[in-house]
């Protein structure tokens, strides 16, 4: 690892079309304008278009497809929709603007310079997903995406640095949670160039990274969007898209640059809580036993009261449950560690990693539903798009649907969360092995298993929970309620 | 661009909107104003104005997933049963991602029709249904039904 030699084997910047096309200045952008076109149509279907959600592009696009490619490339490359992200464009006009107008504008405010931002819209955007039945409404899918648009252009043309991917955006975060399992990132390809650099360009110079990440001590994913400024930057092209193992930047909590030490930061255990257990809680809300939770929640209240009712099961299962699921694992992880002992939010903040690759394989398991059983859907609605302004007249094929055989959607589903649950075994019982590093007892792999325990108690728990969801047959209701309520 | 006129006209055909070709500079101020007033919200599911009545039940009732059937019903504005109606009857889900089930007209008699149909998923579905009248009217109903999981 010395020198300035690269050593990695696997660099798609070194691949001959994908790496120069990367490389290029323009790189970016390309990726950007197509998904921009998309919106624009995403947002003129959903306005004008039928507003029926299986036959509008807004609905079918962002809540099928979006969804299912974005958690495919995280789980195969890694985060790729941030680097396309259309809402990034009019950014430029924004950071021109605050440039003329703000003189570059004012530093984030030191009160939001974290999570907490991001943790209380997710919260919110999936409480209103629900109560409100968003996937059903091509109207207020389009509404979303122009606020998005709209929020990202104000945050950015006020606040300095990449404020609005680093603290605000609800999908961002989302990325860079399932991109901690993934296979490729971007970092440096030997760090004694690095260490002999004088000029620093990655992070000071006028490409160098918004988001605060300075290459040398970047560790991992987290906050990385993936827009290549960085590659463009280093004068000495010593950066890379660099191979992976997956899962593996969760075993070990080195200082990261732009974010510190994973254990000592509460709002990013807590958005990493969040995304977890709402990838349960998502699930749970599209089958038939929900239903039933609701309706009796309504006779204790004595009628109907949907906010109410929701509201309670998102309490529940996204705070009480989890409050005292992590805080119960990490107090008994906590017994057992030798001293010097941490406090248990930093024991949990820890461990809570362990059970990231559960979460998102959850959330695949989830995406990759509704991803399968409507992929080919797509195809009627531009046929049938396209033949609305004047563009298609043949048949629209409405027959077409499925990606796959509907017997096929439960294994595929298991073994997304089979193999999220062992990366998960695998995490824990890395954690508590670098925990106990410098340990020299004997029984050091009994040592191990007992840190590991409750993590792995805890694992097996959510395993079987997301088992019992997953083998329900799908059934979203409510929309009626949800649109009129 | 205008073109996609067509597009943003047909959200307001329920609600006596013309499909008329419009002068070309004003497309930007329909545009907006579609955008703005935000004409593609949910139809509403009331009485329209033709005066017809149209309902729909479900055998079994409440409808499960699987084969079903949709019993019909229309009637003209002076309450005669409609018997010699075309009917084209499609159920799709409230969420993307599911293809639509189209139904098949097993009998007609008295103003009823029996439709048999096929429920491919549990959950909210809205069915669309076409009758076109023997003089050419067309009377065009989206009602909600929610179908159970055995």
């Amino acid at each position: 690892m010395s020198g300035s030699r690269p050593v990695h084997t696997l660099d798609l910047l070194r691949w001959p079309i994908l790496g120069r096309f990367l490389k290029w200045r323009h790189a970016r952008t390309a990726l950007q304008v197509p998904f921009l076109l998309a919106a624009a149509l995403i947002v003129f279907d959903g306005l004008v278009g039928p507003q029926l959600a299986p036959k509008n592009l807004a609905t079918v696009s962002v809540w099928l497809h979006y969804r299912g490619l974005v958690v495919l490339a995280l789980l195969v490359a890694g985060n790729l929709f941030c680097m396309a992200c259309p809402f990034m464009l009019p950014r430029r006009i924004a950071r021109w603007l605050r440039r003329r107008l703000w003189r570059d504008g004012r530093p984030v405010p030191r009160i939001v310079r974290n999570k907490w931002p991001a943790v209380v819209l997710l919260v919110l955007f999936f409480f209103v997903y629900e109560r409100f039945s968003l996937w059903a409404s091509p109207w207020w899918t389009a509404w979303i995406v122009v606020a998005y648009f709209a929020v990202a252009f104000a945050v950015d043309a006020t606040f300095r640095g990449a404020a609005f991917c680093k603290h605000v955006c609800p999908v961002g975060q989302f990325n860079f949670f399932g991109s901690l399992i993934s296979p490729l990132e971007i970092k440096v390809r030997a760090a004694a160039r690095c260490a002999a650099c004088r000029t620093k360009d990655c992070i000071r110079g006028p490409q160098g990274c918004e988001l605060a990440l300075f290459q040398p001590a970047k560790v991992g994913n987290m906050d990385c969007t993936f827009c290549l400024d960085c590659i463009h930057a280093c004068p000495y092209d010593n950066i890379g898209l660099i191979g992976r193992t997956p899962t593996a930047e969760l075993w070990t909590d080195p200082f990261r640059s732009g974010i510190g030490r994973f254990s000592r930061r509460f709002d990013l255990t807590l958005l990493v809580a969040v995304l977890i257990f709402s990838s349960f809680i998502n699930a749970f809300a599209m089958i038939g036993p929900v239903y039933a939770l609701r309706e009796q929640i309504g006779r204790w209240l004595g009628g109907p009261a949907p906010t109410v009712d929701l509201a309670l099961i998102f309490g529940i299962g996204l705070v009480v449950l989890p409050g005292l699921l992590l805080a119960a694992a990490g107090w008994a992880t906590r017994r057992s560690l030798p001293a010097p002992v941490e406090p248990l939010t930093a024991v949990i903040g820890r461990f809570i990693y362990a059970l990231v690759p559960l979460g998102f394989g959850m959330w695949l398991a989830h995406y990759s539903f509704h991803f399968l059983t409507g992929g080919l859907t797509l195809v009627p609605v531009v046929q049938s798009f396209a033949a609305d302004v004047g563009l298609y007249q043949g048949a629209v094929e409405w027959g077409l649907g499925p990606l796959t055989p509907g017997e096929w959607l439960f294994p595929i589903e298991a073994l997304c969360l089979y193999a999220g649950a062992f990366g998960s075994l695998v995490a824990a019982m890395q954690i508590a092995h670098r925990r106990l590093a410098g340990e020299t007892t004997p029984d050091l792999a009994w040592r191990t298993v007992r840190v590991a325990a409750p993590w792995l108690i805890l694992i097996l728990a959510l395993l079987i929970v997301g088992l019992a969801i997953l083998v329900q047959p799908m059934e979203m209701r409510g929309t009626f309620q949800g649109l009129s309520g | 661009m205008v073109p996609l006129l067509h597009r943003a006209a047909r959200c307001g055909r329920g609600r006596g909107h013309s499909r008329r070709r419009l002068p070309p500079r004003r497309w930007i101020v329909v545009l907006l104003v579609f955008l703005m007033a935000g004409c593609g919200r949910m139809q509403p599911t009331g009485a329209p104005q033709d005066g017809f009545s149209l309902t729909m039940a479900a055998q079994p009732s409440p409808p499960v997933v699987g084969d079903g059937q949709l019993i019909v019903t229309l009637h003209d504005p002076d309450g005669r049963p409609v018997s010699d109606a075309r009917l084209q009857v499609e159920g799709n889900m409230n969420h993307a991602g599911m293809k639509p089930s189209f139904g098949v007209i097993t009998a007609a008699a008295d103003g009823q029709y029996t439709v048999a149909i096929r429920w491919t998923m549990g959950g909210d579905w809205y069915v669309d249904i076409k009758a076109t009248l023997a003089d050419g009217r067309v009377i065009a109903r989206r009602l909600p039904i929610t179908v159970h999981v055995r």
